[in-house]
């Protein structure tokens, strides 16, 4: 069940799952999640489940609600996204098995979002430790992995894959934007799992990867040609 | 341009070894720090390595002067001692290559690293990886080196999503000994009398604002207050990691 952890400036002070759809915070103590300190307002914020999203809605609080180190009125939460209120932090801690980092971003950006298809398993990077063995405390090297448009580019034609997934698409809100009168909205993404990366097909059998169709996913090579659409890019992986 | 200079290095709370190293050379106005990672047991080789190189590299050039070439590329908008000292970390990044390859039990190590040469009226830095160099002066502070992190490079294409900077934070994305070739930042600076440089590795960063930092070099006043103060302020709020604090102030 995913919960929040209450901290005042570093130190924990309560950790509160999430069971119903609403949980309010504020100063007054008939708040789910009571702050006593005058910098918090009397009914300052609450988190909502609407859909399988969680999002943080300010309520007009004197002082603001921070979703990292922005001003927000209402936004999309993820795994381990970090609520500032006054000299308090909540940090959302999402352990539903499905839950997507993608589609909470997607969705805070803009109600009419695009729709990111449930179909692909998730991309949801394992808690390195597990995967790798080794503490995700300690200090490792990983290429990133990027991206050469050769043929069809859009607007630019180098992308590094820094982020846990990258969308690919014709839509205006996907990273890598690609051609093609047919193409769909979003046809594949990049999952970025512990220093590999893996392209998963939004629209089964669409993306291909050196010339074969890709219906759910398929771990990306040095060197591999992706195409989409008529959009034709190598991957490489390169040091900052 | 002299300076004052003084340099701490700690384990920190959670680790079992320091993988740090620093070194200050006040002969020829040089400051190095390193942060080492990986192989199973060799972090601290890697990071004892680079400083060593760089440090002997440098002086020979400044004994044997002009004979000694250039490893690598020149750039040409640099001066003379920038480029020797970005050669000098090439050329310690093809040592620690080298000695991981050949080494089973050193295989994976690499480095951060940070060197600073003071010369007459400014300083050269040669960075590569995620340890930092700051310049205060005037009671603000400036981050002259980019992180070279995973976290780095989503605050620099600004894709960072909120809450994902911790996880992000440990994986670098160049370092020294990973590959047979590295790039190396060159930044240049003027300097002044009551200038500060800050060097440290993550283990500050981790748990230190920029604005501590400013604020003990305004308040402690000498190099080697201010590092002890740093490292006890990254103890304090957990030694997550090791830490090393190398600060110079300038004189005239």
């Amino acid at each position: 069940m995913p919960k929040i952890i209450l901290k005042f400036e570093s130190a924990v002070i309560k950790e509160l799952p999430l069971t119903g759809s609403v949980l309010t915070i504020g100063r007054k103590p008939d708040n789910d999640l009571a702050i006593d300190h005058p910098a918090v307002s009397g009914h300052h914020c609450r988190i909502l489940l609407q859909g399988d999203i969680y999002f943080i809605e300010d309520l007009n609080s004197t002082n603001g609600t921070l979703l990292g180190d922005k001003k927000i009125i209402k936004a999309g939460l993820k795994d381990q996204s970090v609520i500032g209120i006054a000299k308090h932090t909540i940090t959302f801690i999402d352990d539903r098995p499905a839950c997507r980092p993608a589609r909470a971003d997607a969705a805070a950006g803009a109600p009419e979002a695009v729709r990111i298809p449930t179909a692909p398993p998730p991309p949801r990077p394992s808690p390195d430790a597990t995967a790798s063995g080794t503490s995700p405390n300690l200090k490792r090297f990983e290429k990133i992995g990027a991206l050469r448009v050769t043929e069809g580019a859009v607007d630019q034609s180098d992308f590094s894959l820094t982020e846990n997934s990258t969308y690919i698409g014709k839509s205006d809100r996907v990273a890598i934007k690609i051609k093609g009168l047919m193409a769909p909205e979003v046809a594949a993404m990049i999952a970025r799992k512990s220093g590999a990366y893996v392209l998963v097909a939004i629209k089964e059998g669409y993306p291909k990867v050196n010339g074969l169709s890709v219906d759910k996913e398929r771990s990306l090579n040095e060197g591999d040609v992706i195409e989409v659409g008529s959009t034709k890019m190598q991957f490489y992986l390169k040091s900052a | 341009m002299r300076m004052d200079a003084y340099g701490r290095t700690d384990i920190g709370k959670v680790r079992k070894r320091n993988e740090d190293s620093f070194i200050i050379d006040p002969e020829i106005r040089l400051l190095v720090v390193a942060d080492g990672m990986g192989g199973h047991s060799s972090g601290d080789v890697a990071s004892r390595m680079a400083v060593e190189t760089v440090r002997d590299a440098m002086k020979r050039f400044f004994s044997d002067g002009a004979r000694v070439p250039i490893l690598g590329k020149v750039d040409p908008k640099a001066s003379e001692s920038a480029n020797r000292l970005a050669a000098s970390v090439r050329l310690s990044n093809q040592i620690i290559y080298e000695t991981a390859r050949s080494k089973p039990q050193h295989q994976g190590m690499g480095t951060t690293i940070d060197c600073v040469l003071i010369h007459q009226d400014g300083a050269a830095i040669a960075h590569v990886g995620d340890s930092r160099v700051y310049l205060v002066r005037n009671d603000a502070l400036n981050q002259l080196t980019e992180d070279h992190s995973l976290l780095g490079e989503q605050k620099k294409q600004g894709t960072l999503a909120a809450g994902e900077g911790a996880r992000l934070q440990n994986i670098l994305t160049r370092a020294l000994g990973v590959d047979a070739d590295t790039e190396v930042d060159i930044i240049e600076t003027d300097l002044r009398p009551g200038d500060f440089l800050v060097a440290c590795t993550d283990g500050l960063n981790k748990v230190v604002p920029d604005s501590r930092i400013l604020e003990t070099v305004g308040q402690m006043k000498t190099p080697k207050m201010i590092a002890e103060h740093l490292v006890d302020l990254a103890n304090a709020g957990g030694g997550v990691d090791n830490t090393t604090v190398v600060v110079a102030r300038m004189e005239k």
